[in-house]
């Protein structure tokens, strides 16, 4: 059989394994004085103090945007829920009331979080920018599974940490009157009489 | 009162109690502390510190008492094919050996008739090496009474290690022995303090005994079975070697007396090898480099300034010890073997013949 002989020079010092502990010495107290002193090569993030900055097109916990009125954006058209490949998003389509710019409005609008894969296909599929996963909210962690179940306003701005919204813990205006002055939403004739 | 003070007894006991719970006892656990967050500077992380009491962490400082809680709460475990009576005692001994070796060092100078120092006998170092000894019978009583292959392998590799680097360790210290002329400690600790060249450089072991000094921190490193020469606990083979099977306080035992005798080490090394408390040209009188006028100083602020140079000695010795753990990957056996009897014992037996002839001579 052939056998390649690997011969392997150390020299006299080498045997004795001196320089070899040396240069690990070095390279060791180099990075614990460094280390120590100005913490520079440290590369752990304290996590939930800290957090590291993600990317924007991070695909972070849904939310749904609101037009400038305060309305929700989201007409019911049950795309996204159509898309869902781990069918998490259920919605329920009822009667805008007061905007007549619109026929729909999701009454209820939940996302298992649970069964969600963070895929990004609904807000793709999206045809009003409705749903967007810009919270920046990287880890859902609860101790109880009903928490994973985020209910419409949950998605809107009731979470605490939800800080892109604009109107967080506004409730969703009842009224027209309610809504703000600004509205771009045309408003139907015969609600306002 | 004070007529109970001067009892040389009644000194002696509080003496032991002082140090072992001012000196032993605090300073093993801080480093088993201390091992975990240097371990984590070394290799750019931060290290334990969620242990906490409120708001408070302290750098960690909690995870000791967590970890002392954990243990003691534990179950107290005997696996069952173990000899109950030999499983017992096995902690007992590493940390026997561990803990008497305190008792032979002088942590700083007398202070008038006060000495800081246990028993100073006149077979100081011999006494010494015995008591290194017994942790062999811990390590293979523990290892032979869990009835667990793996502790059998550990225990196998622990005895055959430390018994054969103790000759190394005993070898080294022989060229030591011929240099200070004496197997007490004081007076090797003495005769470090006294100067070349008309004092400047001064007579410590590491300057007098360079091949010595390596070779005893080669056979150290060994008796403690630590990284290099950590084949008998190796977690990639042998999951723990000889304590495999110990849990609860009696793991304890075992991981705080490795940490105590990691500090008895560390002293063992600065008192025979760095100049033990001397600080250099520090003189019992005060400060004098050279033909320089000497600086003179009261005896209390010298005493002082010894026991702080001892402690940044010891500290110096026990970071060494740790990085050496973590530049270095672990020896296999036959290599282990093979530096012992086939590089460090001619070494040895050469520094010792060089050492006696350089007496002799001059």
């Amino acid at each position: 059989m052939k056998v390649k002989v690997v011969t392997r020079d150390v020299g006299f010092l080498g045997k004795f394994y001196l320089p070899a502990v040396l240069m690990g010495l070095w390279l060791v107290s180099r990075h614990f004085f460094a280390n120590l002193l100005f913490n520079k090569m440290t590369v752990t993030i304290n996590y939930p103090e800290v957090k590291r900055p993600i990317a924007k097109r991070w695909r972070g916990r849904h939310r749904l945007t609101r037009h400038e009125n305060g309305f929700i954006k989201c007409v019911a058209c049950f795309l996204c829920e159509e898309i869902c490949p781990a069918n998490c998003i259920h919605i329920k389509s009822a009667e805008m009331p007061f905007d007549k710019s619109v026929e729909k409005y999701p009454s209820v609008f939940d996302i298992d979080e649970l069964r969600c894969i963070f895929c990004g296909l609904c807000v793709e599929a999206c045809p009003k920018d409705a749903i967007r996963m810009d919270t920046e909210i990287v880890s859902l962690a609860f101790t109880d599974r009903k928490k994973f179940d985020y209910t419409r306003n949950l998605l809107l701005d009731e979470a605490p940490d939800n800080k892109h919204t604009k109107y967080t813990n506004v409730p969703l205006p009842t009224s027209i009157e309610e809504a703000l002055p600004n509205s771009k939403g045309v408003v139907a004739d015969d609600l306002t009489n | 009162m004070l007529e109970l003070l001067i009892n040389p007894y009644i000194q002696t006991i509080l003496k032991v109690i002082f140090l072992i719970f001012l000196v032993v006892l605090p300073s093993a656990a801080l480093l088993t502390l201390m091992e975990r967050k240097w371990s984590a500077l070394i290799q750019d992380r931060r290290g334990p510190g969620r242990a906490n009491i409120g708001k408070f962490t302290f750098l960690g400082i909690f995870h000791i008492l967590a970890d002392g809680m954990k243990l003691a709460l534990k179950e107290d475990f005997y696996p069952a094919g173990t000899n109950r009576f030999l499983f017992t005692i096995a902690p007992y001994f590493g940390f026997f050996s561990a803990v008497t070796l305190f008792a032979l060092l002088p942590i700083t100078s007398p202070l008038g008739n006060f000495t800081f120092q246990i028993v100073d006998v006149n077979i100081g170092i011999l006494m010494i090496l015995a008591y290194m000894s017994f942790s062999i019978y811990g390590a293979v009583l523990a290892g032979w009474s869990t009835d667990n292959k793996y502790g059998m392998l550990g225990a196998v590799r622990a005895s055959a290690q430390m018994i054969s680097y103790e000759v190394f360790l005993g070898v080294s210290l022989l060229g030591l022995l011929v240099v200070y002329n004496s197997l007490r400690i004081s007076d090797i600790v003495a005769g470090q303090n006294e100067y070349w060249f008309n004092g400047l450089i001064p007579k410590w072991g590491i300057l007098t005994q360079p091949i010595g000094f390596l070779i005893f921190f080669t056979a150290i490193l060994a008796e403690m079975k630590r990284a290099p020469f950590d084949a008998p606990e190796g977690e990639s083979e042998i999951v723990a070697g000889f304590f495999i099977e110990y849990s609860g306080m009696r793991f304890a035992l075992f991981f705080l007396a490795e940490y105590i005798s990691l500090v008895g080490m560390a002293m063992l090394i600065s008192t025979l090898f760095l100049g033990s408390y001397h600080f250099p040209w520090l003189l019992d009188a005060g400060f004098k480099l050279g033909s320089l006028p000497l600086v003179e100083l009261p005896q209390w602020l010298v005493v002082f300034l010894r026991f702080i140079t001892f402690g940044g000695k010891v500290l110096f010795c026990c970071w060494l010890i740790i990085s050496i753990r973590w530049s270095l990957p672990r020896f296999k056996f036959d290599q282990i073997m093979k530096l012992g009897w086939n590089r460090l014992m001619p070494l040895g037996i050469l520094n010792l013949i060089i050492t006696i002839l350089v007496t002799l001579l001059f």
